[in-house]
């Protein structure tokens, strides 16, 4: 099923998602020549395809430069996407861009705001701007302004205002219409500590709300614990595609179980050359063992770093027994066996040429 | 429409907000009094306000682009632009309704000219149908340039750059029409003629309404204010 | 597309070329609406005109000019479209835009002589209209080579006259007492400076004759004729010296031959009469010429020569008469001063303002002349001692204005022709209507009395007789004498009494004092009949204005109606004493012993007490011995027509603008009024009355000027920095 036959499926959602079917964005030039079609410039998202399902927080993980801010872009319609579909709540972004924009509630990057205004000017702004009826206007400003701890700054004008407070002005702008889709772009950049915590904490809050009580919120991010502390599923994108998906504990189990742990295994100090090299010869010969690596510590100890093979189960046991069989007396002073954090699952993924992580979330 | 209004209306009152919008409204008055001191206000001279109305146009080359430098350039510069092209607004709405706000300034800075037309009231009896036909022109005419400052503000995030190039462009354009109906032979020299705006504002300001130039203006502001939506939309495709 | 793996690329290449290709297509879409709709837009419009006095449609009078076009006629308007004002240029085009739109027998030609395809088609058609008038051309050259001819055969005779004349000499010196006699030499002396005298007339002829040859061969650039009116013209002083001095000796000679000197030797009184023989038909061949000159007219071609550039004309063209009553009737041809319609662009700048009024008043009035209908004959009587015909000097504006309006003019001086000139019984007997200028005169050297007298006597018998008049007036010393002043005593027969003893002075009050000035200038004629509306608002100057008032009782038959009338107040008196005032200007009036006052002593007749001054009146008069109502306009004033006063100007502020519009209008007017062509009074497009600002004192302007220049903007800014504060 190509992107074009989609253009035209009327796809009903009872509940607000966000759906990219095989969305691709192209900055750059194409210039067509004979037959097909040669592409130069730089393809920011490729072939991504995902769902974004209300009541979680899912949080879009990615280096800098790795098309969240385009795919975020795309989903708001301010960018039109080079190829694929994207359905806000059912309404294509592109054919029925007004009903999609209309349903987003959006905090840009570094949300620009106009420093000239006054906040609740503003806000009355941006309420006009999305068709708050009039007599409902001063409620939601006021639950905006409420939600976001607004209330003290609601008289000052934005410019005089710190970057946090202004960060929150802008939340408080995306929030007004009561949207069905809350997409946040890096919402805690240059915030304090702090701060974050409150942005986490409104951010967890604000999946309820909506339309229907349960709202897509979509936040990105480039920092890794913020996303592991705030969300519920996360989407790791680099280079354009999208690489995991899951929640966190999914994505570290699922790297666990996949990816190979490392075992440690250090001697005593001023254990012999001899019985060192025994103890690496008899741990290399054991089964499921791919690759032992020796290093010598300051203090005199040596470190065996022991590599499994893909397939090999728990060594912990088989290498105690084969150092133990190999080296007379107490040779060791510690075996452990690491399994890779988030951090080192995110940065296996972004720096793997090619995911070998089956995506939960892909449509096909 | 309550969109494109919020924004009229947000647009207008931004440039109240900044030091710029007093400063322009100030500079118009000081210039347009000087042409009214200068050229009216001497004894003998008929009591009208034709010769002011004829210098005004060639203020208005420079004043319109000073309100309409910042429409767009501002917000591309501060990113303002993007929680704006995300909102639910058509592009043709953003751009009308930033042109009205711009339109509605200058009709603010209009505004005080009119003791102009008290102090002519108080020393003599002047014809209020060429002043009203003349003041119908300048607006028509601003409209004109403020919606070419909109396209030009939408095309760079540098309010500079988009200030010389509507300079440039309706400099040229005037100087450019009036020289090649000059040198032209007759069917392109009649076009040309027609793209020159000072022989319109001056039938305006002799007390002609003329449909046809009341049509003109009206058709190019909605030209540039179309491309100006078409401009927004290609940035999107970017 | 049909496998999931097939390119991307592919596709959004399409899709990008999609959108290029749809923005293209949006742009030529919206550059097509854009053009269409003003191209529509252009051409089905409207033009509203939002001026109070509509001073954008055509004034009443354009619009009755061309109700009465009735044949087509071609506007041609030559000139280097790079040479004059682009302003000026759309001006004139507005203008020409409106009559062409109004009349569609007008049909409009511009050539652009800044090129020379322009030039080529300009003088083909300078030589077209030359072959229009092939006949006419041809009848001046025979005409003017004949008066040529005549005028060199009668310098011949008078040379050939000198040798009877010497003998005649010899004989009254020999009757005298021979050549060593006493009176002898007086009579040679005599005999001396009359040959010296006939000497000068022969050589006086042959100088004519010589310029009239040469202004006959050459051409008159643009027009491919000589200026015959001109190579006619030349001849002219000399005839009229030799046709003197002819005539006076023929007296002479008949005096001498009919032996009025009794005891007059035979042999003298046979040369007189030889002599007188001689001289006879001379002075009749040389008589002839003037009158064969008259004869020929005025060609048409030729009397807008003038207004014929080498590049530059605005000529209005009717097609060739049909008939010869067509060709009295209706002249083919006109031209307007281009230096007025489309001034060059070093000379633009004066009377900006009034350019478009002028230009629409010009081509008013040059289609006018067009226009069907008798030709009016204006004719200016006068007893000055010399012509004004045909250059009208001092009286240019105003005779040009009528001539451009299809009128004739022509003179009757009085004083040189003692009967009026055939044109005016021509005239009279082809029925066009005749309008008669009287200039009055007034001198104390006895020869002029004789002048005197016909002028009044002439004045007299055309206001008996019924004819149209516009008759001047000037102040009189007579009736202080006594005696009548026969300049205006002949108006009380048509119910005019002109106080010619007591013109109208007045004084002002202002900080410098009193001033006093003899000229009467209205802005508002006072009066309401069809000749005031054309001057309301417009400023009128007439000094030394004669007060009129009407005779009780009236004689039957007559309506007099104030024209120009001046309020009656304390500061307004007809001053009887103005003998001496007259010959000094007014700012030294008051070196005067006794200055010009206000009160009872000087207003002698007591004018002051009878209400407002009438100074110039229409007098309507019906009688059963007139054929139809006689018109009589009287203007208790002379110098206001002069050039002086219709092309006084004032610079207001660096630009020059006729300081008396009122003036000319009153004079076209009232000719028109007289002519019988009533629908033609109405206001031209020239006087549309424009509020000015008044004046100010140098400190109200300038307080004025500066709270508008920096009070204004200050207080702007004051407000942005006030609201600045308030809202933080």
């Amino acid at each position: 099923m190509g992107p074009a036959s989609g253009v035209h499926q009327c796809v009903y959602a009872p509940d607000p998602m966000i759906q990219a079917d095989r969305v691709s964005k192209l900055f750059g030039r194409a210039t067509p020549s004979t037959g097909s079609s040669r592409v130069r410039g730089v393809l920011a998202v490729d072939d991504v395809s995902l769902t974004i399902e209300p009541g979680v927080v899912t949080g879009l993980l990615g280096p800098n430069g790795a098309g969240k801010t385009t795919l975020i872009r795309m989903m708001t319609s301010y960018l039109t996407p080079s190829a694929g579909v994207i359905r806000i709540c059912g309404h294509d972004s592109v054919l029925a861009s007004g009903a999609a924009r209309a349903s987003i509630g959006y905090l840009p990057e570094s949300a620009p705001v106009y420093p000239e205004m006054r906040v609740e000017d503003f806000l009355a702004y941006r309420a006009r701007i999305f068709c708050v009826p009039r007599d409902k206007r001063k409620a939601a400003m006021d639950r905006a302004l409420d939600r976001c701890s607004l209330a003290d700054v609601r008289h000052r004008r934005i410019g005089q205002l710190s970057k946090g407070y202004r960060q929150r002005v802008g939340l408080a702008a995306a929030i007004l219409h009561d949207p069905a889709v809350l997409i946040l772009d890096e919402p805690s950049s240059g915030l304090d500590p702090s701060q974050i915590q409150a942005m986490r904490a409104l951010v967890r809050d604000l999946t309820m709300g909506g339309p229907t009580g349960k709202r897509v919120v979509l936040l990105s991010s480039h920092i890794l614990p913020e996303v592991s502390l705030t969300c519920d599923r996360v989407l790791i994108i680099a280079r354009g595609r999208i690489r995991a998906d899951g929640t966190p504990e999914q994505l570290v189990n699922n790297a666990a179980s996949t990816s190979r742990s490392e075992y440690v295994l250090e001697t005593l100090a001023g254990l012999s050359e001899s019985a060192t090299g025994a103890i690496s010869a008899g741990v290399g010969g054991l089964p499921g063992v791919e690759s032992v690596h020796v290093e010598v510590l300051g203090d005199g100890s040596r470190r065996l770093k022991i590599r499994p093979t893909a397939e090999a189960g728990d060594l912990r046991e088989a290498i105690a027994r084969a150092a133990a069989a190999s080296a007379p007396g107490p040779a060791l002073r510690e075996l452990s066996r690491r399994t890779p954090t988030l951090e080192e699952v995110f940065n296996g993924i972004v720096e793997r040429p090619e995911s070998l992580v089956p995506a939960s979330g892909v449509a096909s | 429409m309550t969109r494109t209004w919020a924004i009229a209306t947000r647009e207008y009152a931004s440039f109240f907000r900044t030091p710029l919008g007093w400063i322009v409204a100030a500079l118009f008055l000081f210039l347009s009094g000087l042409v009214f001191a200068q050229q009216t206000l001497r004894p003998g001279e008929p009591a009208s306000l034709r010769s002011f109305f004829g210098v005004w146009w060639s203020m208005l080359v420079f004043i319109a682009p000073s309100i309409s430098m910042r429409l767009f350039a501002e917000e591309l510069r501060t990113g303002t632009i993007e929680p704006l092209m995300s909102a639910p607004v058509s592009e043709a709405g953003l751009a009308t309704g930033k042109f009205a706000g711009a339109l509605m300034f200058l009709m603010t800075c209009l505004a005080p000219t009119l003791i102009y037309a008290g102090v002519l009231e108080a020393l003599s009896r002047p014809d209020y149908g060429p002043i009203a036909a003349g003041y119908l022109g300048v607006v028509l005419l601003g409209m004109m340039y403020l919606s070419v400052g909109l396209l030009f503000s939408s095309l760079t995030s540098s309010q500079t750059l988009a200030f010389m190039l509507t300079l440039f462009v309706l400099i040229l354009s005037e100087v450019g029409a009036t020289a090649a109906a000059a040198r032209l032979d007759e069917p392109w020299a009649g076009i040309a003629r027609s793209l020159s705006v000072q022989p319109r504002i001056a039938d305006f300001a002799r007390g002609i309404i003329d449909t046809g130039h009341v049509s003109f203006f009206l058709i190019m502001s909605a030209f540039f204010i179309l491309s100006t939506a078409l401009a927004l939309r290609v940035r999107r495709w970017h | 597309m049909s496998t999931p793996t097939a390119s991307p690329s592919a596709i959004r290449g399409d899709a990008r070329l999609s959108y290029a290709v749809q923005a293209i297509v949006l742009i030529l879409v919206l550059v097509a609406c854009t053009g269409l709709a003003i191209t529509l837009t252009s051409t089905v419009r409207t033009r509203i005109d939002a001026t109070a006095t509509r001073e954008h449609q055509l004034s009443p009078q354009a619009l009755r000019v061309l109700e009465r076009i009735y044949v087509p006629v071609r506007i041609v308007i030559a000139a280097d479209m790079a040479a004059s004002n682009a302003s000026d240029r759309l001006r004139l085009e507005d203008v020409l835009d409106k009559f062409t739109r109004a009349n569609s027998r007008l049909e409009l030609r511009v050539l652009d002589t800044g090129s020379p395809a322009g030039i080529e088609e300009y003088d083909s058609l300078l030589r077209s209209l030359a072959d229009d008038e092939k006949a006419a051309i041809a009848r001046h050259r025979e005409g003017i080579s004949a008066a040529i001819a005549a005028t060199g055969q009668t310098a011949d005779g008078v040379r050939s006259l000198l040798p009877t004349l010497a003998l005649l000499g010899d004989a009254l010196i020999e009757h005298a007492g021979g050549a060593g006699s006493p009176g002898a030499e007086q009579i040679r002396a005599r005999f001396n400076e009359q040959a010296a005298m006939y000497r000068l007339v022969a050589s006086n002829l042959d100088a004519a004759v010589k310029r009239s040859n040469e202004i006959m061969a050459r051409n008159l650039d643009p027009l491919p004729l000589p200026q015959l009116d001109q190579a006619g013209d030349a001849l002219r002083p000399a005839l009229r010296d030799a046709i003197t001095s002819l005539t006076r000796m023929n007296e002479e000679m008949d005096r001498l031959a009919r032996g009025e000197i009794r005891e007059l030797l035979e042999t003298a009184r046979t040369r007189a009469r030889d002599l007188a023989t001689l001289v006879a038909p001379l002075r009749d061949l040389a008589a002839r010429v003037p009158i064969d000159l008259d004869a020929l007219g005025r060609l048409r071609i030729l009397s807008i020569a003038q207004a014929i550039q080498r590049t530059r004309a605005c000529l209005l063209i009717a097609p060739p008469a049909t008939s010869i009553q067509d060709a009295q009737s209706r002249p083919t041809l006109t031209a307007v001063a281009m230096d007025e319609l489309l001034p060059l662009a070093d000379q633009a700048g004066a009377q900006d303002q009034d350019r478009r009024f002028r230009a629409e008043e010009l081509l008013t009035a040059g289609l006018a002349s067009l226009a069907g209908g008798s030709r009016p004959l204006v004719v200016f009587l006068h007893a000055y001692p010399l012509r004004l015909s045909p250059g009208f000097e001092e009286l240019q504006r105003v005779s040009n204005s009528i001539f451009l309006r299809g009128m004739e003019v022509t003179e009757w001086a009085i004083g040189l022709d003692e009967k009026q000139p055939a044109l005016i019984s021509a005239a009279r007997s082809a029925g066009r209507p005749i309008v008669w200028i009287c200039f009055p005169f007034e001198a104390r050297a006895a020869d002029a009395a004789p002048r005197v007298a016909r002028l009044a006597d002439a004045m007299a018998a055309l206001a008996r007789d019924g004819e149209a008049m516009m008759v001047n007036l000037q102040p009189s010393t007579l009736p202080g004498t006594g005696a009548d002043d026969p300049m205006a005593s002949f108006l009380r027969e048509i119910g005019v009494d002109a106080r010619t003893a007591t013109p109208i002075v007045q004084q002002s009050r202002s900080a410098a004092g009193r001033w006093v000035d003899a000229a009467s200038v209205l802005t508002d004629p006072g009066a309401d009949h069809p000749i005031s509306l054309t001057l309301r608002s417009l400023r009128t100057r007439i000094a030394w204005a004669v007060p009129i008032r009407p005779v009780s009782p009236m004689p039957a038959g007559v309506r007099i109606e104030p024209v120009l009338r001046l309020p009656a107040t304390p500061e307004v008196w007809g001053e009887s004493e103005f003998g001496p005032l007259r010959q000094v200007p007014p700012e030294r009036w008051p070196d005067f012993a006794s200055p010009p006052t206000p009160g009872g002593v000087r207003d002698l007749l007591g004018d002051s007490a009878q209400g407002d001054w009438t100074i110039a009146a229409a007098v309507t008069r019906s009688s059963p011995t007139l054929p139809r109502d006689q018109r009589v306009l009287i203007v208790g004033g002379l110098d206001w027509l002069t050039d002086t006063q219709t092309l006084a100007g004032e610079v207001v502020e660096g630009r020059p603008i006729y300081a008396f519009p009122g003036n000319l209008e009153l004079f076209i007017a009232g000719t028109t009024w007289l002519a019988g062509q009533d629908d033609l009074v109405a206001r031209t497009g020239a006087s549309a009355s424009i509020s000015t600002i008044p004046s100010l004192s140098a400190g109200q302007r300038s307080a004025l000027a500066w709270s508008l220049i920096a009070g204004l903007p200050v207080l702007v800014l004051l407000s942005g920095a006030a609201w600045r504060l308030a809202r933080g």
